[in-house]
């Protein structure tokens, strides 16, 4: 007589006669027969794999959570009616009709779920374990719920914001911040009309800048100094909402309340352009703008800053250009898996994220040639010391930087001429 | 009895409390007309490997006639009316000396454990 | 009276277990970086080991087997070839790291490049296991392993700002190199919730012939030893974040300053002392991680095993630990920076998680295995929590693996 290896049935799809898959033997029931052990029934379905689990009371509440509870979980195949000549390709002998007699299950009225100790079971601790699973999840669902909310960090009532403003300085920290090179109105020789829209690539999706011209509708026309405040240093929209690390506030969040009420009131005084930039493009997961929150949490400390500052005013200046203002890290360093500066790479420059080349390295380490003269002239006309000119995204930088007093560009170049050598990163 | 819950994949251990192994296989011989009979279990490397697909379970039987000889080109199967006690572990009326199943342990003793100092 | 001594022997030993290189090198990394922030992830693992030791210990002294014979046993070979390979993997990577602990307390005390004591520690630890017994590996090397309490001392004469440290306790997000910090918790939170430990206590329950009398002791033993345990790793964390702060070092990326850490304390003998607790707390870990691989794989596959037994009764299960030994010595005998290892390995051992702790769900409250002795809802709730911050740190341990660790 043929024999087979039941160890292979475990775990196997059933084939009806038509070839349709039935469900997987997971359990094979025997019983004694004089000095035999003989094989009576096979189980199929998922609550046969629970109950040899011993672990019916979750698998069925965690089936209730998710609405799976349907009436093809248990099947108890006679023997006869399985063969397992086969062993690796188990199949129905008698068709579907004649099994859904063998199904049981718990049908509603409880009756055909045969075992009494699982009812028990279940009866005694199903509302535990399903109370534990709820409350875990929503407890934690909470805390999520609550920590990724968008907090504007400062209220209107907010005194630091308020006073007399300087538009003529505004304007320079509106070059120091380099606003134009992604808000302007792309195709048009107007760097001060502000209708964003420019497709800023990245392996995160494509991000616009929205129009930050004076116009009430489209623009930010209506905002205060407070929302300005809350965008620049807290990365938060007046529709309390995330904005995406593609706006740097992850350097702008060290920036002075004074410089923020300036620019607002310069920004108020540019033309107004209507229409809209097209929405965000963003990677899948980050289309939840929530997620924010949580990348916010990991990488976002507001008010902080990486400036190193060592007492020389000219130096510490250019510090708060540098890494606050002008943001220049956030271009000239590598990012992680999450999109966020790798901090060992700062300055050392990188992949450019848009996927258009390599950002130098501007430390040291590339830079020892350079006279801190070099670096105020290229910030001021374009020039590199080996005659060259900076090109691509740098050029509409130095469009800006051009516009800055001497003594702000002798200060940035000071700062960069004292940062401590790095490695550029091999890609 | 649900053989795989309470059978398969348990401890086996000998006439004298030696641990063999687990219910790596289990034999049933198919009759016509009556319910299969479990005649069978089986130990061993080969039937580990044959759970995991028919292509590992080729290379180990290969693998253990080429290491131990025609003995252990098949798995090591001990018969049913043997076992004589089934609880947290399985015991089955053999004396591992006198099967094949431990040759192996008893290769590395004579030849390798055991020519090491103080073994 | 003899519970009493068994208690104490028994929280003697897993405080023994508890410290090894990784809770060290990861502690003292942590404070050196971010002073007394990381106090929380110590203390959250802390608490996840004390549930997952007291359920291996119970479901060994009710049911008489071991977490891997369970596995193997509800779950089907199939599915248990996944949680031994990773514990396997896992296993070889922190002894590799244990291993280098104690060459590098070698190479402090003699100024012989650690690569150099990779074969012989290998060796030591191999003759003790190949002569000892499970006892005198377990209380010997348990016992010796109080020199570590020396943090302890260390950390109370420093005089912390006992509100900054119960500040620490808190979980708090860093002020800056988020990705580091973030690194670091992972790393923290894998070298103290370490499959081995309660594979390895579960086998040991087993070795000691434990039974349902057991329960209290069992109790008892998980958690004032884990708390013990933990308590000295806050000790290290609190000695790096104020000696090493002070002394300006603030990024432990080579091991020659880790003596640093006591030297300001106890002088010379504060370098001693660092030593000591060095080799010993890894020795004693290397040696049980060998030990808990020969033990998967012998209950994985049904073989005999104890270490009571002469390996000549036993070759197999000689045969793994003789070879997991040899093999683990190898990366440190090549020159692998044991403390990058190290750090790294603690990561993968908190992404491997989930694969060991689901288990538990189902062992814990299946009435043929621990009958009335049932998970109750804190410790499912545990086991559930263990599992899904498993399951983040899998996900977040990885790309941070690759991104921003070192």
């Amino acid at each position: 007589m043929a024999s087979v290896n039941l160890e292979h049935l475990a775990g196997r799809r059933v084939l009806s006669l038509r070839g349709k898959s039935v469900g997987h033997i997971e359990e094979i029931r025997a019983e004694r027969d004089g000095d035999d052990l003989v094989v009576t029934e096979f189980h199929v379905g998922i609550f046969a794999a629970f109950e040899r689990l011993s672990a019916s009371a979750i698998g069925v509440a965690m089936l209730d959570l998710f609405g799976l509870r349907h009436r093809d979980c248990l099947y108890r195949i006679p023997w006869e009616k399985l063969d397992i000549s086969d062993p690796t390709r188990p199949r129905l002998r008698c068709t579907l009709e004649q099994l859904s007699h063998m199904k049981a299950g718990i049908d509603g009225k409880g009756k055909a779920w045969s075992s009494n100790s699982l009812r028990h079971v279940m009866a005694s601790s199903v509302w535990k374990i399903a109370l534990t699973v709820f409350l875990c999840a929503s407890g934690v669902g909470t805390v999520l719920w609550y920590m990724t909310g968008a907090q504007p960090p400062f209220s209107n009532q907010d005194q630091q914001f308020e006073g007399p403003v300087d538009v003529a300085h505004g304007e320079l920290v509106f070059a120091a911040g380099d606003c134009a090179s992604c808000h302007a109105t792309p195709g048009q020789s107007d760097r001060l009309k502000l209708g964003g829209g420019m497709a800023l690539a990245s392996p995160f999706g494509t991000f616009r800048p929205p129009n930050i011209s004076p116009d009430p509708v489209d623009g930010i026309g209506a905002w205060t100094v407070t929302d300005l405040a809350n965008a620049l240093l807290g990365g938060v929209s007046p529709e309390r909402q995330h904005y995406y690390p593609s706006f740097p506030y992850t350097s702008f969040t060290s920036m002075t309340a004074e410089d923020v009420r300036d620019l607002h009131a310069y920004l108020r005084t540019l033309p107004k352009v209507s229409g809209r930039a097209p929405p965000h493009d963003p990677a899948i997961l980050f289309g939840i703008r929530r997620s924010m929150g949580i990348w916010k949490m990991m990488f976002f400390r507001q008010g902080t800053t990486s400036a190193r500052l060592d007492g020389d005013p000219v130096h510490d200046r250019g510090a708060y250009l540098v890494e606050s203002v002008s943001h220049c890290a956030e271009c000239h360093s590598t990012r992680n898996a999450f999109g966020a500066i790798k901090s060992d790479t700062r300055f050392a420059g990188g992949i450019d994220p848009q996927g258009t080349g390599f950002v130098p390295n501007i430390t040291q380490h590339r830079l020892s040639g350079w006279t801190e003269n070099d670096i105020a002239t290229m910030l001021k006309t374009g020039e590199t010391p080996s005659h060259g000119r900076v090109g691509s995204s740098m050029a509409d930088v130095v469009t800006n930087t051009a516009m800055l007093p001497d003594s702000d560009r002798q200060a940035i170049a000071r700062y960069i001429k004292r940062l401590p050598p790095i490695a550029t990163p091999r890609p | 009895m649900d053989l795989l819950r309470d059978l398969l994949d348990k401890q086996v251990v000998d006439r004298r409390q030696v641990k063999i192994g687990k219910v790596d296989g289990l034999v049933a011989e198919l009759r016509h007309g009556k319910p299969p009979r479990i005649v069978a279990v089986e130990l061993g490397s080969i039937t580990l490997a044959r759970r995991l697909g028919s292509r590992p379970g080729r290379w180990v039987a290969w693998l253990a006639a080429r290491l131990g000889g025609e003995r252990h080109a098949e798995p090591h199967r001990i018969a049913w009316k043997k076992v004589r006690n089934i609880g947290v572990d399985i015991e089955v009326d053999v004396d591992v000396r006198r099967t094949a199943i431990f040759d192996w342990q008893d290769w590395l003793r004579d030849h390798i454990i055991g020519r090491i100092p103080g073994a | 009276m003899k519970k009493l001594l068994e208690i104490s022997l028994g929280i003697v030993t897993s405080v023994g277990g508890f410290l090894e290189v990784g809770s060290m090198a990861t502690a003292a990394q942590a404070g050196a970086t971010f002073g007394l922030r990381l106090i929380w992830a110590i203390l959250l693992g802390t608490i996840c080991i004390i549930f997952l030791v007291e359920m291996a210990g119970r479901f060994a002294a009710v049911s008489g087997h071991t977490i891997a014979d369970g596995i193997r046993e509800r779950f089907g070979f199939n599915t248990f070839l996944w949680p031994l390979l990773a514990t396997l993997l896992v296993n070889f990577m922190v002894m590799s790291a244990e291993i280098g602990g104690v060459a590098i307390a070698a190479d402090l005390a003699t100024g012989i490049g650690f690569q150099w004591w990779a074969i012989p520690v290998a060796f030591l630890a191999w003759l003790f296991l190949w002569k000892g017994t499970f006892g005198f590996i377990e209380k010997g090397v348990a016992v010796l392993g109080l020199v570590t309490l020396c943090f302890v001392v260390a950390a109370v004469m420093l005089k912390p700002d006992w509100k900054q440290v119960a500040a620490g306790a808190v979980p708090s997000l860093p002020d800056h190199d988020a990705e580091s910090y973030w690194f670091m918790a992972v790393s923290i939170l894998g070298a103290s919730i370490s499959p081995y430990l309660f594979m390895f206590y579960s086998s040991g329950a087993v070795e000691d012939h434990w039974d349902k009398t057991y329960l209290g002791t069992n109790r008892a033993i998980a958690g004032l030893g884990m708390s013990f345990g933990g308590t000295i790793s806050v000790s290290v964390l609190i000695v790096a974040a104020l000696v090493l702060g002070e002394h300006g070092v603030n990024q432990v990326d080579d091991y020659h300053q880790l003596p640093l850490l006591l030297i300001p304390i106890f002088g010379f003998w504060g370098f001693v002392l660092f030593v000591a607790s060095l080799a010993i707390a890894c020795f004693g870990a290397a040696l049980e991680i060998a030990l808990q691989q020969a033990y998967l794989v012998a209950q994985g596959f049904g073989w005999t095993w104890g270490e009571d037994r002469k390996p000549r009764e036993d070759p197999g299960f000689c045969s793994v630990y003789t070879i997991s030994l040899l093999l683990a010595a190898i990366p440190i005998g090549l020159g692998l920076d044991p403390l990058k290892l190290t750090i790294f390995s603690m990561a993968v051992t908190a992404a491997s998680l989930p694969l060991t702790v689901v288990p538990f769900l189902f062992l814990l409250n299946d009435e043929r295995y621990v009958g009335d002795h049932r998970n109750g809802m804190i410790s499912n709730a545990a086991v559930i929590f263990v599992i899904a911050l498993g399951f983040v740190l899998a996900v977040v341990a990885i790309p941070l693996q690759i991104f921003g660790g070192s």
